[in-house]
């Protein structure tokens, strides 16, 4: 049912080799999407292409680097060579400190660090969507999906920059939405919460719903939004969290 | 077929956006349990879906009558033996219903009374009928329609305090509902082309809804691929909540 509510759009989706993003990428190509598969993992990033190919979807891999607008640049250059039109971009390249081994409390996060987080998370975001703007005002369509967070909407001890950054990515969202409603370009955020990526982590303790969520399930929000389906929804920032926000479980 | 064998329970059916996710609901595969204040309408849009193969039956419920929700409930499981999906649906802006053009300050507070209790008072009566059910059976789905009238506020008290409640009604449905497998989301639609007035109100967009729309999103989330969303309000509204300068 369904299968091919994405079919010929092209999308990028950043930040795909693993988790989320490649979930976003593995589903948007069996719902019939050309993905652009961008990671700085650019072997992982090519695993994922693989996989795609492998059950006949199709779908490139890129290694452009989020934070450098020039790589950015190339990217969306080198996918518009390839496939002609960019549909969809979802910004799904981001993360914490705990990428460098540095989660801390605020007073304890040093300023490179923080920056990097601001950088990759905050910029990235912005880089990108700058990258296919043009792109998508001059065939007023566009669909652009952002990852938010949880922590974006509720913060997260040891994780304030990352949270800051996820919070300013919603309040892009909901700006860029004002701005391009006018040509026709969707813009919604995406806010999961509690996604099992480390398995090693009691997820029973976190959620309402008792278990934390599969990338698979933020990607199937994401390929909803992505659709035709939901084209009077832009704005907003859905929560895919296990009920998460609801306050602490008793 | 995403709601193969399901039943699901809905207010407000007869017209709008209930009849249109009954229709789209039953097309899927679900059993759908037709209920609306006009009795005859829900019996004739139960009819109707019949007619196109569907499983259908109608029940004349007023929402504020909670004999009439309880006997529905009773019904939808007599004749199916589960509920799978409860949309609370009906409701409506009181002032425009009865055609009060008034200020707030001068309106009277029967108008109010009807507001407060079709908009939020009966859907917390369909989720105390159902609830019981849904927690022996250890799954299924509560979706509240809010409005984005209670996001933004509008100039209708009563209304907007209802909308607003169903978001809070949501999420307590949903934590009393989680250990045993049941979720709770609520809907807030923009203007939706279920009246032609509805193509006046701004939007980012630029236009209001078809009702189709509001129920791609209401199936997405009755869905088993939304088995991690619960508690939350997902706005549909053409960017109209988030404001600024037109």
């Amino acid at each position: 049912m369904g299968a091919q509510k994405l079919q010929d759009r092209v999308a990028i989706v950043t930040g795909a080799a693993r988790g989320i993003g490649r979930a976003i990428a593995l589903r948007f190509a069996a719902d019939g999407a050309v993905v652009a598969v961008d990671d700085i993992d650019v072997e992982g990033a090519g695993a994922v292409v693989g996989e795609i190919v492998a059950d006949g979807g199709r779908a490139a891999a890129y290694d452009a680097d989020v934070t450098d607008s020039e790589q950015v640049r190339a990217m969306v250059d080198a996918v518009l060579g390839h496939f002609g039109k960019v549909d969809i971009l979802v910004n799904n390249a981001g993360g914490g400190a705990a990428l460098l081994g540095k989660t801390a409390p605020f007073r304890d996060q040093t300023e490179d660090v923080r920056r990097w987080v601001v950088d990759l998370n905050l910029h990235g975001t912005m880089i990108c969507t700058h990258a296919v703007l043009d792109h998508m005002i001059e065939r007023t369509y566009g669909k652009i999906i952002n990852l938010g967070s949880i922590a974006g909407v509720s913060g997260l001890p040891n994780w304030a920059v990352y949270s800051a950054a996820k919070g300013a990515i919603i309040a892009l969202t909901k700006t860029l939405a004002m701005e391009l409603g006018e040509f026709g370009i969707n813009v919604n955020c995406i806010s999961p919460g509690a996604i099992g990526c480390q398995p090693e982590r009691d997820w029973t303790r976190w959620t309402w719903l008792r278990r934390g969520g599969e990338p698979a399930e933020v990607a199937a929000m994401a390929a909803f939004l992505a659709s035709d389906e939901a084209d009077y929804i832009t704005g907003v920032n859905y929560l895919v969290d296990g009920g998460r926000t609801l306050g602490p479980l008793r | 077929m995403r709601f193969a064998d399901r039943v699901a329970i809905l207010s407000g059916a007869a017209s709008g956006i209930g009849l249109e996710t009954a229709r789209r609901l039953a097309a899927e595969g679900a059993r759908v349990v037709l209920t609306d204040v006009d009795g005859d309408a829900a019996d004739a849009a139960a009819r109707q879906l019949c007619a196109e193969g569907a499983e259908a039956i109608g029940a004349q419920v007023d929402v504020r009558r909670y004999d009439q929700v309880q006997a529905a409930v009773a019904l939808a499981i007599d004749r199916y033996a589960r509920v799978d999906i409860l949309l609370n649906c009906a409701g409506g802006n009181s002032a425009r219903v009865f055609g009060r053009s008034v200020p707030f300050h001068e309106l009277e507070v029967e108008v109010i009374d009807w507001g407060l209790d079709v908009n939020l008072k009966g859907a917390v009566y369909f989720c105390h009928a159902v609830l019981g059910q849904m927690i022996r059976q250890e799954s299924g789905v509560v979706i509240n329609m809010g409005s984005v009238d209670g996001v933004t506020g509008c100039a209708s008290p009563d209304y907007s305090a209802a909308k607003s409640g169903m978001i809070g009604l949501t999420k307590s449905i949903a934590i009393i509902g989680a250990p045993h497998g049941v979720r709770a989301c609520c809907v807030s639609p923009g203007p939706v082309l279920t009246r032609p007035a509805m193509a006046k109100m701004k939007t980012r967009l630029g236009r209001a809804a078809e009702p189709e729309e509001i129920a791609n999103l209401i199936l997405y989330l009755c869905s088993d691929e939304a088995a991690f969303i619960t508690g939350a309000n997902y706005l549909i509204d053409g960017g109209r909540s988030i404001g600024g300068p037109y």
